[in-house]
């Protein structure tokens, strides 16, 4: 019944005294790979930490499926920048995959028969079942990326946001995560990506949040990847990008 | 020697008194250990177990007894303002994490050892054998302690049991936890109780000095052998209880010998070994082939 997998309301955050996003009203469709794109400092992972309530917003209204945040919770995955992890952490790759299967609400966090065969079928379909007693830090770019991944299928959730997943993974592995997103979305998945490579932008997403401070423009990648539109956001300077990107 | 050998052989019952409350200390010490040490607050222990000075001298001075269950107390709300306290000044000033353990730390030990040599120079009780917190005499442990021991440090495995995939998780990834539902404060709350209980068990065995080592040393020993969590879990435990009874039985050798520091040296012995394991196995090949070589 309901069109837009988040829906937010003139939300408004600020950094220090310092206006980091300025009252954004958007709606992202479902069942779509959504970007978000912008310029560096245009606050983009502070809009998805804002819509998660991972940071403080000074206003504004966000809606998971047409649910507010804490009803939402155990359909949202979020997948976090690779950087902000410590990859060193003593954990295997199943047992980071095997957090998707968590539930705040029990206090015996244990681990059923059922749920050991979600997280196998998860890391299957990753294609990461050779490496799933590996320690998280032996794992290449891409492999870490799709470990995240496999976390958000093992949670079954139908919003997955990731931030910058494709930071530091090479071109190959990037086009095996988004072959698995692809599967995702056609099995009814909404997924929200931030990114910033705009040469990728037109085949890797079917909808896009242009950002700069505030939301320069949200539709259909076709319609945001023309150049009066991209130039609001990252200055004249981007027609030399957008020349390369088509 | 002779006391060793009398302590060995367990014949005594105040050796074997001290043997069990060594084992409850050293393990539930090492066992939450892990979580600081997997969340990176290694020294907020460390912290911890110099604030609760205060906590222990002024619930001396308030109540004129030593019984451990109300120096527990005391130690318990020293070592929970103190956590508090890193807490607030972490938040309220740009100050780093380093700098706000170091000054929690040396405010709150300062003050707990001016009380005590306050207790002690006011001839209230000179005899009282509270600087024996600062390095630990394993002796000073009674009966009830035990039972005390056993009831904070079963309550304690029993809430890791249940908690420790939570805990686990929430120290790799606290965004990831959040969005999920879990209350991080909550979890923050419930591990730093813990740690200070634990740390609170080994004041007077140990010594607050050297309690931290306790709760750090097996699980850094662990993790030379181990990446993974039950493992981790269970070395460090074991490792926890051999530093505990070595300590304890070393100390007998010699009248008046600290406990705290014959701890922290079998602690030591044991990273030496796990630490040459380590270099050992990462210098042989993961799948060697067999070798055939005669002498």
């Amino acid at each position: 019944m309901e069109n837009n997998c988040i829906s937010v309301k003139g939300l408004r955050v600020s950094y220090h005294q310092q206006l980091a996003l300025d009252t954004v009203s958007v709606d992202i469709p479902c069942g779509k790979i959504t970007g978000i794109i912008g310029p560096n400092g245009s606050g983009k992972t502070t809009f998805l930490k804002a819509i998660l309530g991972l940071i403080s917003a000074q206003q504004g209204k966000v809606l998971f499926l047409g649910k507010p945040l804490d009803e939402a919770r155990d359909e949202i995955a979020y997948v976090p920048q690779r950087e902000s992890v410590d990859w060193d952490f003593p954990a295997s790759v199943r047992d980071i995959v095997s957090m998707g299967r968590l539930n705040p609400k029990k206090w015996w966090q244990k681990v059923s028969a059922e749920d050991r065969r979600i997280i196998d079928s998860a890391i299957r379909q990753v294609d990461l079942t050779e490496f799933q007693h590996r320690q998280i830090g032996q794992l290449s770019g891409g492999q870490q990326q799709r470990v995240f991944l496999a976390r958000a299928l093992a949670q079954e959730a139908s919003v997955i946001l990731m931030d910058e997943p494709f930071v530091g993974v090479d071109m190959a592995s990037q086009e095996a995560i988004l072959n698995v997103l692809q599967e995702l979305r056609n099995t009814g998945r909404s997924i929200v990506i931030i990114h910033h490579d705009l040469s990728t932008v037109a085949t890797y997403f079917d909808y896009v949040l242009l950002m700069n401070n505030r939301l320069v423009k949200a539709g259909p990648t076709k319609e945001v990847l023309q150049p009066e539109v991209l130039s609001q956001a990252y200055g004249s300077s981007i027609f030399f990008q957008t020349n390369t990107a088509e | 020697m002779n006391s060793l050998i009398a302590a060995i052989s367990l014949s005594d019952p105040t050796i074997r008194r001290m043997l069990m409350g060594t084992v409850l200390i050293g393990l539930t010490a090492s066992v939450i250990g892990v979580f600081s040490f997997l969340r990176k607050k290694s020294l907020v222990g460390d912290a911890i177990s110099h604030a609760i000075l205060p906590g222990v001298a002024l619930a001396y001075m308030f109540t004129e007894t030593k019984s451990t269950w109300v120096l527990m107390i005391g130690a318990l709300i020293a070592g929970w303002l103190a956590t508090q306290l890193m807490d607030g000044l972490s938040r309220t000033t740009r100050l780093k994490p380093d700098s706000v353990v170091a000054i929690v730390l040396s405010i709150f030990f300062s003050i707990g050892l001016v009380l005590i040599s306050w207790i002690q120079g006011n001839g209230a009780d000179s005899q009282s054998g509270l600087s024996d917190f600062l390095f630990g005499k394993i002796a000073a442990i009674s009966s009830d302690d035990i039972v005390l021991f056993a009831i904070v440090g079963s309550f304690l495995l029993v809430l890791l049991i249940l908690k420790y995939r939570a805990f686990y998780f929430v120290a790799f990834n606290q965004e990831y936890m959040k969005v999920r539902g879990y209350s991080i404060r909550w979890n923050d709350l419930l591990i730093s109780t813990a740690s200070i209980l634990a740390i609170a068990m080994g004041i007077q065995a140990v010594g607050v000095v050297l309690m931290s080592a306790l709760l750090i040393i097996p699980v850094a020993s662990a993790r030379m052998l181990t990446f993974r969590i039950i493992p981790l879990l269970v070395l460090s435990g074991c490792f926890g209880i051999t530093g505990a009874i070595g300590g304890a039985f070393g100390s007998t050798l010699g009248d008046n010998m600290p406990t705290g520091p014959w701890v922290i040296v079998v602690l030591f012995a044991i990273t030496v070994v796990t630490f040459c394991i380590r270099a050992f196995r990462e210098r042989t090949p993961k799948n060697p082939s067999p070798e055939t070589k005669n002498t």
